[in-house]
Formats: C-alpha cells, structure tokens, sequence
C-alpha cells in the first residue's frame, strides 16, 4: 500500500506514469462512502458499463470521495471503479475534486448493500468487463484487504429507495450532489438539469 | 524540249541578210517587228494552235499573243529555291509551301508574328535545315467541347502556298503533338489541304513531352506532269513540348533552380519562370505580365482580354522574376486564384502563343492562389445554442447567424474525449461557423468505451439531423447541407468517430437521416487505439489525423498499444494526412482538461489552438468546399509552407497520402517481398548504409532507448497482428555516404505519367548518429535513366527531416517516437535545364545521404516510396 501510494504520488507529478494493468494493479478502497441512494426506474436505464449490456430497473446511486488521481480522467484505461464484481457508471469524472458519483447497477436491500466493497480494480474499458473478468477483479480487491462498506469505519446507511421515471431523473437527482461536491463540474450537472423525461 | 523550243525561237528569229538584223515573223510570214527583207516564214511554234493562251513546256511559261505567236516567255525553273512550276494558263508559280509560327491565332493571317524569335519560327526552313526549335507547353488534349478555353494552350501556325496550286499540300505530324483546325477538329495526319484554301491557320498542341515535328509537303495534281514537279524543299517545324507543371513557385539556390508551386501565403514573394533550356526560343523574347483574378475557362474563353500589366516588354531570360514582393491580401478568406499571363504578342488579350499559368493547362484551377490568415475568423457572426435530447443527446450548436449568405452550411460534428465535455470546443466550433459551417458537438458517451463513444457519434448525428427544424430556431432549416459531414473527434472521441465510420462500411450500424457517403471528411485529434486499427477504420473516406508529440496522456510511445495513432492513418485507404506536433499535449485541444503536456519547448493551449483553427480551416476548406490548393499546407513539408500566422519555430512533421486507389505507381512499400535487396513493384534494391533492416514498423521492446537488437526502435506504425506496416531502416556515420538504389522493373521504366516521387522517411530515436546530428536531416534524390543520365535534387531545397521531439522518458535518453514526413519531389524537376534522366526509361531512384547530399550523419526510416499522378 506504502509502495502505491508513493508511486501515486510521484504519479500526481507526473501524470504519464499512472499504473497500468501490466504493471499489477493494487486494487484500492475508495477513501470515503458519502450517499448510498437505491433507485428503481419505469423505463429501463440504458447499461453500457460491462459486455453484458442487458439495461436496468434498479440501482444504487453511490457519492464517493477517491485519490483524485485515480479519478483523473484519461483516454487511455484508466483504473476501473467497482462494486464487487461490477463496473460502476461514473456519472462524472471526479477530478480534480475526487469526488466522483455513480451507479452501481441492481437490486440491493440493505444488508446486501453493506456487503459490497467500492474499490478501484484494474485499468480496462468497463464495456469489455465481463462477469468474469469481474469475478477475478473481485477476488483480487478481497485478498488485497478491501472490506465491505459495512465494515468500513465510515459505513453509512443506505437512504431510502426513490422510484424515478428513468434516466434522466438519475440525472437530475445527481446535479445537486455534484454541484455540491465536486465543483468545476458544475456546468456539467447544470446540464443534466435541463433533461427531460423519458 | 527546252532546247528545241530554243531552236524554234532561233528559227522564227531569222536573219535579215541584208542588214543583218535579227528579225522575228509572225505565223503570217509577215516580219513582225522591224523591216525585213526578203524573210521566210516563220516555222511552227508552241503558240500556233493557242492564241492568248499561257501555255506551259518543259517548265517554261509561254505567253501566246492573239496571233498565236509567242509574245514572252518565262523560265520557271529560275524562280528561287527551285521552286518554281509551270501551270498551264497561269504561268510560272512556286511551289513553296510555307509554316510560319504565328503569335496571332487570328484567321487568314500569316506571318502574323511580332517577335524576333517567332520570326525565327517563321523562317520555314526552305532550302534549309529545320528551323529552331518551337517550344510549346504539354497540355491535356482539347476535347472539342472545351476548345474555346483549351485552344489557348496551343501555337498557331499558319500554312500558306499559292492558292492557285493544283494539287494538294499533305501536312505530316510526328511525335508528341497534335495538329488542330480553328474549331478545334484534329487533324488526321497525314492531313490533305487544297491550295485554293490557303492560308490556314492551324493549332498546335504539346501533349507528350519531348519533340514532334510539323511538315509539309507539294503533292501535284498529275505526279508525271514534268511542269509540275516541285523542287522545293519542305518546310518542317520542329517542336520541343515541355512539361509546364506552372510558372509560379520560389527561386532555389541550386538544381532544378526553380520550385513551381500553387499556394502562397499572403504578403510573402511571388515569382515566376521558365526553364530556358526547354523554352529556347522564349528565352530573349520580350512579354506583357498580367496577374488576373482568375477566371473561370468559360470566361476565358467569352473575354479573353487583359487589363493593366504588371510589367510591359520584360523577359525572363533564364531566371526567375518576381511578379510580387507582398502577394496582396486575398478577399475570399480561403484564398484568391490568380491566373498569370505572358502576352508574348503585346496585344492585350490572351490569345494562342501566349504563355500562362491557369485555365487551359490541366483542370482550369487558377495559376495560383494567394491564402491569407486562414486564423481570423470568417465573415459570419455566429449564434450558439445548447439543448438537450436526453443524456447523451446534448449538443452545443454554432451556426453562422446569417444562414441564406452562408448557405449551402455543411455540418462538422464534433465528439469530445473520455472525462472532456461537448461545451469545451467553442475555440473551433466558433472558428468553423464564423466560415460558414454548423458546428455540432455532443455529449459523448466515452468512459464505457470506443464502442458506446462511436455510437454516441453516430446517433448524435442522426438525432441532430432528426431536430434540424427545431434548432436554432428553426434557421438552420433551409440551408444547411448534410451532404457533406465532418466527423472531428478527440481521445477516445478521436478513435470513436473511426470507429463509427466502421460500423457504417460493415453494416453494425445503418443510419436514418443520413448515409456513409455522407461523411465526407474524419479528422482524430490524438486518438485512442483501442479497438485496433482494422475496426476503427476510416476506411476511404479522406482522413486527417493530428497529435502532439507531447501528449501526456495518449503518449504515442512504444509500450502503450492504445497511444499508437499513427496506427489508424496507415490503414486509411483514402487521402490522409496526419500533422504532428512538436511541444504540443493532449488537453491543449479543448479549453480545460488537466495539463498533461510533457516534455521540453511546449507552444501552449493558446497557441495550439491557433495553429489547428488554422489548420482545420485549410483541411475542411480543401475536402469540403473544393479549395484543393489547400491541401498544399499538408503535402508540402512544413518548413516549406505553413500556413500564415504559424511560427516558423513549431516544429511539425506532415505526412501526406493519396487515395490508394490511385496509387498505382508504388516502387517499393516494403510490403511485400520479404528479401531486403527486392522492392515491393519487383525490381533490386541496393543499400549501400549501415545496419540495414527491413520489418514491421513496431519498435521490439517497447522501449525508445536505443539497443542494437532492437533496430526498428521508435516505430509505432504497427502493433497487433492487424497492423503490417513494413519499413527500412539503415544508418551512416561522418565521413561516409551511403545510398539506397532502388531499380524501376523494365515493365514499370515509363513514369512520364506521373506528376511526383513521394516517400515517407523519419529518423531514428536516440540512434547514436541520430543524437550525433541533432536537428533535421537532409539528402538527395538521384533518377537515372536506362542510358545512365542522371540529376539529382537535394531535398534540403523544401526542409528536413525532424529530428525527434527532445522529450525523455521511455528509457535513458531524449527523443520521443520517430516522426514520418513525406517528401515530394516533381518529376519534371529532375529534367531542369532541358536535360536529365529520360522519364520514359526511368531505371533507378537512388536515395543519397551524407556530406555530399545532405546531412554528414543519421539513422533514417523510409517507407512508401512511389509515383503519383
């Protein structure tokens, strides 16, 4: 963990030596659980964030404080947020703030949410992840230590499930909580408060 | 016969005994003239049975008087250069026939030449050797339908004879010319005029370069007919026709003397010339200079009249004349056309003689064109809206507010990089409508991936199409044009717009309000390489690619297979053109991603951003409104032209493709033919250079520190199994010259066809000699012909070969990826002075290096060499 983070931080100098899958990703934690929000949706929300592209009903829209390095957004692959063994949706990119909202795709009750561990896995383009490849990442952030939000000692409570139309209501309800939180990305959440129903 | 008509005159003229005189008597008996006594009477002669008739006998004219006696006689065999012949009833006529050169075209003129040296031309060559040579320009062959425009590229030449000739005058035309009547009709050689026509006024016209003749020749009505034979020697022109890429360009200070150009920026010198050694009987002849807003060859051909020399009565004697010091400031933002006219006949008025550069020539574009700050917004105030179609369907839209004057509008889509955001292109989007484009760019759907980023592109698209009505108030409506898309995208948006085009070609993706032909132009700002070049293939569509060598987060570097870029331009089979730049980064393309820029002299997001609107309004003006001359700013390297307001201290490398599928000229692509010592096209390959190598354009360990084992270090042309870009490598040391010999397969030895020899080259990162030089390499290029003539160009005229961006990392040393430039050289070029290697039996390209040629020292890359039309 001391060797990552000082090749993180020599990473922030310099942003051309960020870790590559090549070089044996760590996996890490995400440093902060902020909001948990269980949603559901009437009309299916799209879900491009793995090879498996079948769209949802419910998730779980996540605010999480990470090394904005890691959140650093870039063309290349670029570590990928998971929960467990599933890609989370970044909804923006969380840089330079570190703050970075998502959502987690599926249905979770409570007691399922706090098992989940929230970590950054292996760079790779989220829809080439595929059950499998997030099974292995899983495996990997379970060995490396990462623990479960419920045994994080900043483990919260999930708020209380919201019934939305569909995609662009998440939206909408993530423009305030990145005005908040992250704030040079506010003009992009000025922009999804412009969207309109489904 | 002629002596017998002698005697019978010495008969006639018998003497008076008496007084000794001669006397002449009339048929009668009667003495004629004088007193006589005691006379005979006269014998029979010629003129008994044909009063007042001119009868002909053994080439002798006799006129008969009324009485039927011989009133005079005229030996035709006395008139000049043997050309005399006897017609009956008309006496004594030559036989000359002639072919005068003419500056006039004006019909039924001849002679009609006001110029020493066309007078020169004018000596028809009776009782001569054939005259000087008459130059002609090589044109495109009229075709009849554009005779009024072409004509203008042809020599007239007057045929002129006695009309009262019987008989026929056979003209004969050999080599490379071809022989026209004043409404453009060719002529059939050999080509049969009757006298009684005459004069005629032909039109000459050069279409293979090299000489032809023009002959002539007396064909009398009866071949036994003794009075009727012509002793006259033909006449004969000999032409030379020359190849005229132009007469606008720049002066070198060394062979070919002379680089004939299309483009040139604003206030900066102009000049013009022609190369004596083709054009000899122009050398002293004095002209008129016009510089004339071009016109189109319709109007050439309605007016044809001149107005207001720039000179009068100059000439260009050999060298080059500068016709501006400051080519002025062009109106049309993208550029003003110039034709250039030297009115050799002083007449005011564009006219078959006279020389020029613009219609006529090839494809009726203006002789040059004069490009001004292609950076300053054009002349449309622009209006901007955002809206919102869903998540992924937000756009931001620029759009030149006065959409009649600006119509037809073509539409540039733009898709924004992973983490970028669609409001971060104002700095183009506002540039490109202000010239008349509608500029779209969306929220672009990147972090999954390039797949669900070329989706976005391609649904935003259709959606954007979908809406027209709707936006900006409805005013795009009516004049927008979507026959013409430009698909511009950054990072992962860079390789999505690729990617997109794709999935057009293969059918994964079938647009509704708009089809791939309608993508006319893709242009990638450091794209991502993810899915590989075979899938993010912008296939024949013409593609622009343009990155910095500083890119801190797509790096280009060896061991990062997405950063590859140059991976994508080598699989594009359409035009393409790739532009990379020196102390450029990533996010210096849009307003506000995080400062990733490394390595030493970076220009800054400012100045980038400068340099690419410039840039981009040359490429879209090039494949979307037509402006070809545009291109010039990505064929030409760069420190040969640039455009107007990019300093000459950015260093960049161009690289400049033609479509594919007119490439047909290819020597050697290292593509095939595995045997370094055989090119691709078939014939030998001799390197004469150190450490030679022939392979994949990969660099082996992923490393730009140089290693013996790995000597195709720095190459990123190629990466998966996909990419099988081949190339050669070798390398030379001071003091030693090295050379690459490629030989031209006896099949292929005619290139007279082609217009340039282009190839690829690029130095060798951190390869000891390439550190040893440090700064541009130089060499020469040699064509030698199957007899061994020879000329070489050194390529230092036009600039040189990059050095390697000076960036560390990757490994001990500075030097980022090696850099392609493409250098072209003009075929015609090599045959300056009227001399050099005969095109038609090209037998080798030598490639030079060393002191003698250019650089002292360096490792080189080369790749694609080849003839193009």
């Amino acid at each position: 963990m001391i060797a990552l983070l000082l090749s993180l931080t020599t990473a922030a100098a310099d942003p051309v030596v960020l870790p590559t899958a090549a070089d044996g990703f760590e996996p890490v934690a995400v440093e902060e659980v902020i909001t948990l929000q269980p949603f559901t949706v009437a009309v299916p929300h799209p879900w491009r964030w793995a090879s498996d592209r079948d769209a949802i009903t419910e998730g779980v829209l996540v605010t999480v404080r990470v090394d904005p390095e890691l959140a650093r957004p870039r063309q290349t692959e670029s570590p990928v947020l998971y929960a467990d063994g599933a890609p989370v949706e970044r909804l923006n990119a969380g840089y330079p703030s570190g703050c970075v909202v998502g959502i987690i795709p599926g249905r979770y009750d409570p007691a399922s949410l706090q098992a989940l561990r929230l970590y950054f896995g292996p760079p790779g383009l989220p829809e080439r992840i595929d059950a499998d490849e997030g099974r292995a990442a899983l495996a990997v952030a379970v060995a490396a230590g990462i623990t479960p939000l419920g045994e994080r000692a900043d483990a919260r409570e999930a708020l209380a499930p919201v019934s939305l139309r569909g995609s662009a209501a998440v939206f909408r309800m993530a423009a305030p909580v990145v005005e908040g939180c992250s704030e040079s990305e506010a003009p992009l959440a000025a922009s999804w408060r412009q969207l309109a129903d489904e | 016969m002629k002596t017998l008509a002698l005697t019978l005159v010495a008969a006639l003229m018998a003497c008076d005994g008496a007084s000794g005189k001669l006397v002449i008597a009339d048929d009668s008996g009667e003495p004629a003239t004088g007193p006589t006594e005691d006379t005979e009477p006269p014998p029979p002669d010629a003129c008994d049975d044909s009063p007042d008739q001119l009868l002909c006998d053994a080439r002798v004219a006799i006129t008969c008087d009324a009485a039927g006696d011989i009133a005079s006689t005229e030996d035709c065999d006395q008139l000049g250069d043997s050309s005399g012949v006897c017609l009956p009833d008309l006496g004594c006529a030559s036989c000359q026939v002639t072919l005068t050169v003419g500056a006039s075209e004006a019909a039924g003129v001849t002679g009609a030449v006001t110029d020493t040296a066309a007078d020169t031309a004018a000596d028809t060559g009776t009782g001569e050797a054939p005259v000087a040579t008459v130059s002609l320009p090589r044109v495109v062959a009229p075709t009849g339908e554009d005779w009024g425009w072409t004509r203008y590229g042809l020599r007239p030449v007057v045929v002129a004879a006695d009309p009262t000739l019987p008989g026929l005058i056979e003209l004969s035309a050999e080599g490379g010319i071809g022989v026209y009547d004043e409404s453009g009709e060719r002529l059939t050689a050999p080509a049969r005029l009757l006298p009684g026509d005459l004069p005629v006024t032909l039109m000459v016209a050069g279409l293979e370069t090299g000489e032809g003749t023009l002959g002539a020749t007396y064909l009398p009505s009866d071949e036994d007919d003794p009075d009727q034979a012509c002793g006259a020697q033909d006449p004969s022109l000999t032409f030379t026709v020359a190849p005229l890429a132009g007469l606008a360009g720049h002066a070198l200070d060394g062979f070919p003397w002379f680089q004939v150009v299309e483009t040139f920026n604003a206030g900066g010198p102009v000049a013009i010339t022609l190369d004596p050694a083709w054009f000899t009987d122009r050398a002293d002849q004095p002209f008129d200079l016009y510089a004339v807003p071009h016109r189109g060859p319709e109007d050439w051909a309605a007016d044809p009249s001149l107005d207001a020399p720039l000179a009068a009565g100059v000439t260009l004697d050999g060298g080059a004349l500068t016709i501006w010091d400051e080519a002025p400031e062009p109106a049309d933002p993208l550029g003003d056309g110039w034709d250039i006219i030297l009115d050799y006949d002083q007449d005011g008025a564009l006219s078959s003689g006279d020389l020029f550069d613009g219609p006529g020539l090839g494809d009726g574009e203006a002789g040059l064109f004069v490009v001004g700050d292609l950076g300053e917004d054009g002349p449309f105030s622009v209006g901007r809206d955002t809206y919102n179609g869903g998540v992924w369907r937000r756009q931001t839209l620029y759009w030149p507010e006065d959409t009649a004057a600006a119509a037809p509008i073509p539409l540039v889509v733009i898709s924004h990089g992973n983490g970028h955001d669609y409001t971060w292109y104002d700095w183009i989007g506002d540039h490109l409508a202000s010239h008349g484009y509608a500029v779209m760019s969306h929220s672009n759907d990147t972090g999954p991936g390039i797949d669900t980023a070329s989706e976005t592109t391609l649904t935003n698209t259709d959606y954007f199409l979908e809406i027209l009505d709707g936006v900006a108030g409805g005013a795009l409506a009516a004049d927008l044009d979507p026959s013409r898309i430009t698909w511009i995208g950054h990072s992962r948006g860079g390789e999505g717009v690729a990617r997109a085009y794709d999935k057009i070609v293969t059918g994964e993706y079938t647009p509704t309000y708009y089809t791939g032909d309608q993508i006319a132009l893709i242009s990638s700002i450091a794209p991502t390489v993810f899915e590989g070049a075979v899938a993010s293939n912008p296939h024949d569509t013409p593609y622009h690619l343009i990155a910095g060598a500083g890119d801190g987060d797509v790096n280009g570097a060896p061991d990062c297979e997405q950063c590859q870029f140059f991976r994508i331009a080598r699989v594009a089979t359409g035009p393409a053109q790739v532009t990379y730049l020196q102390g450029v980064g990533h996010n210096e393309f849009n307003c506000c991603g995080f400062d990733d820029a490394t390595g030493p002299d970076q220009i800054g997001r400012a100045a980038t951003q400068e340099l690419a609107r410039r840039y981009y309004t040359a490429l879209l003006g090039a494949y979307i409104r037509d402006r070809s001359h545009l291109l010039e700013y990505f064929s030409r390297m760069s420190d040969d032209l640039k455009p107007l307001g990019v300093s000459d201290g950015v260093i960049l490398a161009n690289q400049y493709q033609t479509d594919r599928a007119l490439a047909d000229g290819v020597l050697d692509s290292f593509q095939s033919e595995s045997s370094i010592s055989v090119g691709s096209a078939g014939g030998d390959v001799a390197i004469d250079a150190g450490s030679p190598d022939e392979d994949r354009l990969e660099d082996d360990d992923d490393r730009l520190a140089w290693r013996d084992s790995d000597p195709m270090n720095g190459m990123t042309q190629a990466e998966d199994s996909d990419d099988q870009d081949r190339g050669l490598v070798f390398d030379f040391t001071a003091g030693e010259a090295a050379a690459v010999e490629l030989s031209v397969p006896a099949e292929r030895q005619d290139v007279s066809s082609y217009t340039w020899l282009s190839m690829r080259l690029c130095q060798g990162t951190r390869h000891p000699e390439t550190v040893a030089l440090d700064g541009p390499l130089t060499f020469s290029v040699t064509l030698v012909d199957a007899d061994g003539e020879a000329a070489t160009i050194p390529t230092a005229h036009y600039g040189g070969i990059t050095q390697p961006y000076q960036r560390s990392g990757e490994g001990p040393g500075e030097g980022w990826s090696n850099e392609f430039s493409t250098v072209r050289l003009r075929l015609s070029d090599f045959r300056a002075d009227g001399a050099g290697p005969d095109l038609t039996r090209l037998a080798a390209v030598r490639l030079e290096f060393g002191e003698e040629s250019g650089s002292d020292r360096g490792r080189v890359g080369i790749d694609d060499l080849e003839f193009l039309q």
